[in-house]
């Protein structure tokens, strides 16, 4: 006879002999092995990309904290070249990249221009930062108030 | 009667073998990644300190007055204006630590004592970063002429307006901390 087990097959006793436990075919080995190696590759791939995204953040936090410095170092004296900094901005083993880009403002056309540009003159200061090997970026704008106007303002009334 | 031959020590052997290394790999895998877990942990715990201090230092900084700005190797002193900060000076001071490290302090200054009371009181800090690797302020000067760019200096004038921008360069155990730059009133 052939009796079932949930486990083992039992071979059908062709011989007078008691039933032998036959084992596992290979296909059943085989599938059983790449279930476990998929539920493996899987833990690890989870693993992996969580430890990623946690440097992308990092990595993010630092660029973000050095462009603010950056930017407000850039912006006390907006109508100067940028301070120097002769240390190098590598951070925990990542190269930061700084360009900082300076615009004027021009006033509107239709409106008194002398008396605008005397009053409001404006520079865009724009802080770019790049890192990593896939690059990615950052960037903080600010404007300031530039030039002579700034130092003396016109007086009110009049 | 060889039904129930049991396993050679051959197979057995490359059967246990194979095991062990399957067990090394996923073991030194596990611990990699509990390894980057912790150190990510770690240092998310001491950015969050330093930031706690930057905004200190930031409330303290954005709002101090203009009197009483005194700068010594590697502390700056000023009165905040701050109400929850009281009126007493207060004082960051990087220090010099045991084992080639540095520690920011913070401390409020009392008002200097009377001559008749002795020598003054020891000043009670409190202890705001210890273990850090390099601890430095530094102030942004313009040169008097329009074409060049401001410089950072280690050192400001006694008795000299304070700067308008100050920064203070960290860098933990773990390596450098990009530049803490500040302007009065914030940015």
């Amino acid at each position: 006879m052939n009796r079932r087990h949930f486990l083992w097959r039992v071979a059908p006793a062709t011989s007078g002999f008691a039933r032998a436990v036959a084992g596992f075919t290979v296909i059943e080995t085989l599938v059983a092995l790449t279930l476990l190696a998929a539920a493996a590759g899987i833990l690890l791939a989870t693993l992996g990309a969580s430890s990623r995204l946690v440097r992308d953040v990092r990595e993010n936090e630092t660029a973000l904290w050095l462009a603010r410095s950056r930017l407000v170092e850039a912006a006390a004296y907006p109508d100067r070249p940028p301070p120097e900094d002769e240390r190098p901005d590598r951070y925990e083993g990542v190269d930061y990249r700084t360009r900082i880009e300076y615009r004027e403002i021009s006033p509107v056309a239709e409106v008194d221009v002398e008396q605008v540009a005397r009053a409001l003159r404006l520079v865009e200061i724009r802080v770019l930062v790049s890192w990593g090997a896939r690059p990615a970026n950052l960037q903080m704008t600010a404007y300031r108030k530039t030039g002579p106007a700034a130092a003396t303002p016109p007086a009110p009334g009049k | 009667m060889n039904a129930r031959r049991g396993f050679t020590l051959i197979e057995l052997l490359v059967a246990v073998s194979l095991a062990t290394i399957i067990t090394v790999l996923g073991v030194s895998l596990m611990r990699t990644s509990i390894n980057t877990s912790v150190s990510n942990q770690e240092a998310l715990v001491e950015r969050q300190s330093v930031r706690d201090v930057q905004r200190l230092i930031e409330l303290a900084w954005s709002g101090r007055l203009s009197n009483g700005f005194r700068v010594k190797s590697n502390q700056i002193e000023f009165v905040s204006g701050r109400k929850a900060l009281g009126s007493l000076p207060l004082r960051f001071v990087c220090e010099p630590g045991e084992k080639n490290d540095f520690a920011l302090w913070f401390y409020k200054v009392p008002p200097p004592a009377g001559p008749s009371d002795g020598p003054s009181e020891e000043l009670v800090g409190e202890l705001l970063l210890g273990n850090l690797g390099a601890c430095r302020f530094g102030f942004l000067q313009a040169p008097a002429d329009d074409k060049q760019s401001a410089q950072w200096k280690e050192d400001w004038p006694a008795g000299k307006d304070p700067p308008a921008v100050i920064r203070l360069d960290l860098a933990t155990l773990r390596g450098a901390l990009p530049p803490f730059i500040l302007a009065a009133g914030g940015s």
